[in-house]
């Protein structure tokens, strides 16, 4: 393209930024600043540039959004106006392993003041590592039942609305039988649906409890199935545990 | 739809940016729409933008607060729902 008379030729190869820069030194003459403006304009309209403060972090969340995690939940449950806080849960779980505490005070502040509890609950299932396990199950229960977004929409309120209650996050020093117990009451209740989330040692010791549960045949009788799903953790290469109980009859 | 680039930029840089897209910043650094000179409300948050803490972004031209739950509502409302 031929710039017109007075107008430097390398100005309309700038990038954006840099044609910002040009006009903010305020030292174009009266047609190159109208060639400059009509560029960025040209640019702009592209729609592959955004100016932000936070560069890294928008792109980390543009990248969360692209994830598998995240676009399973979306075809699961729709445009719910939780589907941001599953992308920020699902970037909490990469803030936590890099131990930025203070980003993720922050973060739960924000969506405490505009979604209250039940949106930090969604952030803490990001930061424990539960949330793409409950993603996984969502999405398999989805396709097994044929359940609309609709339906996953509500099933998913629920499982926020009732997350103290129905989850055990086992830790090795609690020991096997303190586990037993608290999956026994848990049975006993009973829960709909209830989840058990171990790592490490935690993660062994729950396998055993479980397996010895299922071998006496104490699962079945309550009528409930259970499933299990595991997953590589990524930073400190321990594997989690997820079980996933639910009551069948 | 490709991915955008996000970059920071001065400034002087984003009142540029910004008088372009056709809004302009007071003397305390309050956005304002440049036909009507009423303060830019940001889409997300409901309220004004202050050029420092102002994200200038596409899908068409959205001007937000920058916070984490801000720049993730941005994704899930002007972007996701429109390109995918």
């Amino acid at each position: 393209m031929t710039p017109p008379p007075g107008v430097p030729p390398e100005l309309l190869d700038k990038p954006i930024d840099g044609l910002l820069k040009l006009i903010a030194l305020g030292k174009l003459s009266k047609d190159a600043l109208r060639e400059a403006k009509d560029r960025i304009k040209e640019l702009w309209e592209t729609r592959e540039y955004g100016f932000t403060p936070e560069p890294e972090l928008a792109s980390g969340l543009q990248k969360t959004g692209k994830s598998e995690a995240f676009r399973r939940m979306k075809d699961c449950i729709g445009d719910h106006s939780y589907l941001s806080l599953v992308k920020l849960g699902l970037r909490i779980a990469e803030l936590s392993d890099e131990g930025r505490v203070e980003t993720i005070a922050n973060i739960k502040n924000d969506v405490l003041n505009k979604y209250g509890i039940n949106g930090v609950r969604i952030l803490n299932m990001g930061s424990t590592g539960a949330l793409p396990e409950i993603i996984r199950y969502l999405s398999d229960l989805k396709i097994e039942h044929n359940y609309n977004q609709a339906d996953m929409a509500n099933y998913f309120d629920k499982i926020i609305e009732k997350w103290k209650e129905i989850t055990i996050f086992h830790k090795s020093s609690e020991g096997k039988n303190a586990l037993k117990l608290k999956i026994l009451s848990y049975m006993n209740t009973p829960h709909e649906l209830f989840f058990v989330f171990a790592s490490g040692k935690a993660g062994d010791q729950a396998k055993k409890v479980i397996a010895t549960l299922n071998n006496k045949d104490e699962i079945q009788k309550k009528g409930y199935r259970f499933y299990l799903f595991d997953r590589k953790e990524d930073m400190t290469g321990r594997v989690l545990f997820t079980w996933v109980f639910e009551k069948t009859s | 739809m490709g991915d955008i680039k996000f970059e920071k930029i001065g400034i002087e840089e984003k009142k540029v940016l910004l008088d372009i897209l056709g809004y302009e910043v007071d003397e305390d650094g309050l956005i304002l729409d440049k036909k009507t000179k009423k303060e830019h409300k940001c889409p997300i948050t409901g309220e004004v933008v202050f050029i420092e803490n102002a994200s200038v972004l596409p899908g068409s031209t959205v001007v937000i607060n920058t916070s984490e739950l801000s720049l993730s509502e941005y994704f899930t409302k002007f972007v996701e729902k429109t390109f995918q």
